[in-house]
């Protein structure tokens, strides 16, 4: 479902019906999901609808810009770097594009949301709730309802460490997909026993892959490699 | 030269004569060497300060405030530069620090609220337990903070009211931050039947919270029996939400409640209470639906008075 699209055009997957059609000089948009509706009247004569899916921070209501996922405790000896992947929840927005101008008319997701507070409750932080199974080679969710996260856990100490949680920071978050995988690459590197930071790659899980429109633009500085990153400090279980 | 001293003149040479050689009155060369330096020091740190203030205040104070203040504290240096450049213009200060003295007492109990309000500006816009937007008690007034200056503190009560509250009051009010804190708690009390099943219940009701995305899931919720109370078994249900988010979900989520646990036959009961007697006739009284029947007694003829057999008065005989 995943793509870009005409202005006249239907697609209809399990409970979720999304509609583009004329309707004089104007374009009409109806979305039916599980009995939620959205309608639209969009003044365009021509255009690209691109559906893709994008940081899922949004749904019911942009809350935080925090992604935090939880999974089965895993031991990282010292000085090792591993491998891993984890599922996140799919949010879908539905952009028109003119030129080089969009505009993004709707975010649906088939996952329902959680939030969570990473941290103590006078200073910790809000964050969009997951848990998810770890996995040792990658898996493969339905695209529309969660996406993979390729993370590279590289513990830099000189001790063992357990790590049950992920924090990601909206900002750089990239979001690949194709017909079959929606995908993000990351990296987590832990300094101290409690702290890490995270970051994401500006990489797809494999060769082909789409980059989807962000709706959080990065801060970085163009040219400058270096990549933003978020500090746990509150913990890593 | 006749005894008198003579006067160091030009033909010394040295620079000290030449710095202190008077050139104005009595204002020489080392005192207008002074007044130059105290002039550029002083220009220089309030330009200095100036740009300090903007560039740590910017965010934090309106725009106009920060003029104002930009503007005060330039002329607060001036003025001390001023008083710094004086002696060495030779001016006899004694005057003018009585008249100043004077007049700075007069000024003081005159414009003391205002000082104290722009003090508690300051120190509010430092110490920052408030900021634009956020929800709050001072008081006992429930507002949201609108607009923080230096001289007072706009508030929108929660009935649309604007309220303006000078920087001393709110300095020295108690001020409640609802939203300060990324999240915060409320609780409910659920009664159920005393014939219900509890277990089940917290279950209903945990399956409920879950399926809420403003509850959070860590801290995570508590539900337990607390209670078991007169007319109903009471279960306190606590759950952490984000601050800007609780009410919303502290309104709707009761009600929510109430109707699964209906569903799964759990009712939320009515006062009540359950009388026992202690009836001597041991009458079963749950066969008792009406009140009961009058019972007819047959009427009983009332004895003859000469068919009885009386006691015989004394000195009476029967005829038997």
């Amino acid at each position: 479902m995943y793509g870009r699209y005409g202005y006249e055009f239907c697609i209809e997957k399990d409970d979720l019906s999304l509609c583009f059609s004329r309707d004089d000089d104007f374009l009409r948009y109806s979305r039916d999901l599980g009995g939620s509706k959205v309608e639209r009247v969009i003044a365009s004569e021509s255009g690209t609808v691109i559906i893709n899916p994008v940081e899922p921070l949004n749904l019911p209501d942009e809350v935080t810009r925090y992604l935090e996922i939880r999974f089965e405790p895993i031991e990282i000896e010292p000085g090792a770097t591993r491998r891993v992947y984890l599922t996140f929840p799919i949010e879908i927005a539905v952009f028109v594009m003119k030129d080089d101008a969009y505009r993004c008319i709707d975010i649906l997701s088939r996952v329902t949301p959680k939030y969570s507070l990473y941290g103590p409750t006078d200073s910790g932080v809000i964050t969009r709730y997951h848990y998810s199974e770890l996995f040792l080679r990658s898996p493969n969710p339905d695209p529309s309802l969660y996406g993979v996260v390729e993370l590279d856990l590289m513990n830099t100490m000189k001790g063992w460490v357990e790590v049950s949680r992920v924090v990601f920071e909206n900002y750089g978050m990239k979001i690949y997909y194709d017909t079959d995988l929606v995908s993000m690459s990351a990296g987590m590197k832990i300094i101290k026993q409690n702290v890490a930071y995270t970051a994401f790659e500006n990489k797809p899980l494999r060769d082909g892959m789409q980059k989807s429109i962000e709706l959080y633009y990065t801060r970085t500085v163009a040219g400058v490699e270096k990549p933003n990153y978020y500090e746990m400090l509150e913990g890593l279980v | 030269m006749n005894g008198e001293e003579e006067l160091p003149g030009p033909a010394d040479g040295s620079v000290l004569d030449l710095l202190t050689r008077p050139l104005i009155g009595e204002i020489t060369t080392l005192d207008i060497l002074w007044i130059a330096i105290i002039l550029i020091a002083g220009i220089t740190i309030a330009q200095f300060v100036k740009i300090w203030l903007k560039r740590s205040l910017g965010d934090k104070v309106p725009a106009s405030d920060l003029d104002l203040m930009t503007t005060i504290v330039t002329y607060l240096i001036y003025l001390v530069v001023i008083l710094s450049i004086l002696p060495h213009l030779h001016f006899d200060l004694t005057g003018l620090w009585v008249a100043g003295g004077i007049g700075a007492v007069a000024i003081a109990f005159a414009t003391q609220n205002i000082v104290a309000n722009f003090v508690s500006g300051i120190f509010l816009m430092f110490e920052r337990p408030i900021k634009i937007g956020d929800t709050v008690i001072i008081g006992s007034t429930w507002a949201t903070v609108q607009k923080i200056q230096l001289m007072s503190t706009i508030v929108r009560a929660f009935d649309g009211t604007y309220i303006r509250m000078p920087n001393a009051k709110l300095f020295t009010s108690d001020i409640t931050n609802l939203v300060i804190h990324p999240a915060r708690r409320f609780e409910y009390t659920i009664g159920i039947r005393y014939q219900d099943d509890a277990d089940k219940a917290i279950r209903v009701i945990k399956d409920m919270i879950e399926k809420e995305p403003y509850a959070l899931k860590s801290p995570g919720p508590a539900v337990y029996v607390d209670k078991l109370d007169d007319s109903s078994v009471n279960i306190v249900v606590r759950i952490w939400s984000p601050s800007l988010y609780w009410w919303g979900l502290r309104t709707e989520l009761l009600w929510k409640l109430k109707v699964e646990l209906e569903k799964n036959d759990i009712i939320v009961p009515f006062p009540q209470r359950e009388l026992w007697f202690n009836n001597i006739l041991k009458t079963d009284m749950k066969t008792i639906k009406g009140p009961p029947p009058l019972k007819e007694v047959p009427l009983q003829e009332a004895e003859k008075p000469d068919a009885g057999i009386g006691k015989s008065k004394p000195g009476e005989t029967y005829d038997w």
